[in-house]
């Protein structure tokens, strides 16, 4: 199995785990550290362990250009694989899953449809 | 002697006729894909967002319907006749993910649903990887 391959599956694994609740995600606010001498933007990431590996998913929003040299913003969902203290090991390479993987996130850390639950009552 | 060249020269002619509609098929085939490429992407990104945050739910009240299930089928089914050979493996075995949950009337299960989730990922990278491969050929 190649690398890609590995990593395409362990996108696949974590997003399976995060919609049954079987990885907890927590909110990272500070996200100085994944921006830092960039110009990127990232709002909020999430962190999750997992059998003592640490990933982190944020969305990131970035200036870029098109062919006629027009910048716009654009955004990546990068998933990184992490050490304890938050340093960056390594990137996975792009996958269409991380963009789903992300919303189950934010649905699950962000106890969405129990406050929708709630809402909807009566 | 004359009539030896000129059969030779008809059988050239046969294989080259051959060799011209072979061609013109594939080129036919092609810009086929090339056109309908992002629609059919596009679709499938539908689809599988769809599946993919009817997993994101507590409880799988809301089976997937039938008609999305079909509906996907269809594209995939439009995808194999257009797609190259080698990556044909993938979009015929995400139809047959579908055809079992239908027939096995499994829409409500999460693992049928994640299977067939999963070989539709596969198709879409397969798709971006052709794409990738496409903006090589034209800056070539």
């Amino acid at each position: 199995m190649t690398l890609q391959e590995k990593s395409d599956k362990t996108v696949k694994k974590l997003l399976a785990l995060t919609q049954d609740r079987l990885i907890e995600w927590q909110k990272i606010t500070d996200t100085r550290a994944i921006t830092r001498g960039t110009n990127d933007v990232v709002d909020l990431a999430y962190k999750a362990e997992f059998k003592g590996d640490n990933f982190i998913i944020y969305e990131v929003r970035y200036q870029t250009m098109d062919e006629e040299e027009r910048v716009y913003w654009d955004s990546r969902v990068n998933l990184d694989l992490v050490d304890d203290n938050g340093v960056i090991i390594w990137h996975f390479p792009s996958n269409i899953a991380k963009w789903d993987l992300l919303e189950a996130v934010r649905i699950k850390a962000g106890n969405v449809e129990e406050k929708l639950d709630d809402f909807l009552k009566d | 002697m004359f009539s030896l060249v000129a059969e030779i020269l008809s059988i050239i002619g046969f294989m080259v006729t051959l060799w011209v509609a072979i061609s013109l098929w594939q080129l036919k085939r092609y810009y086929t894909f090339k056109g309908r490429h992002p629609e059919i992407t596009r679709d499938i990104r539908k689809y599988s967002s769809e599946l993919s945050q009817l997993l994101d739910s507590n409880n799988l009240d809301g089976e997937v319907s039938e008609v999305t299930l079909r509906r996907c089928q269809s594209s995939l089914k439009a995808l194999r006749r257009l797609i190259p050979r080698h990556y044909i493996k993938p979009v015929k075995e995400a139809e047959k993910a579908i055809s079992i949950c239908i027939t096995d009337k499994m829409t409500s299960s999460r693992t049928s649903i994640r299977n067939i989730y999963n070989k539709l990922i596969t198709v879409e990278s397969d798709l971006e990887n052709i794409k990738k491969d496409e903006k090589w050929r034209i800056s070539r």
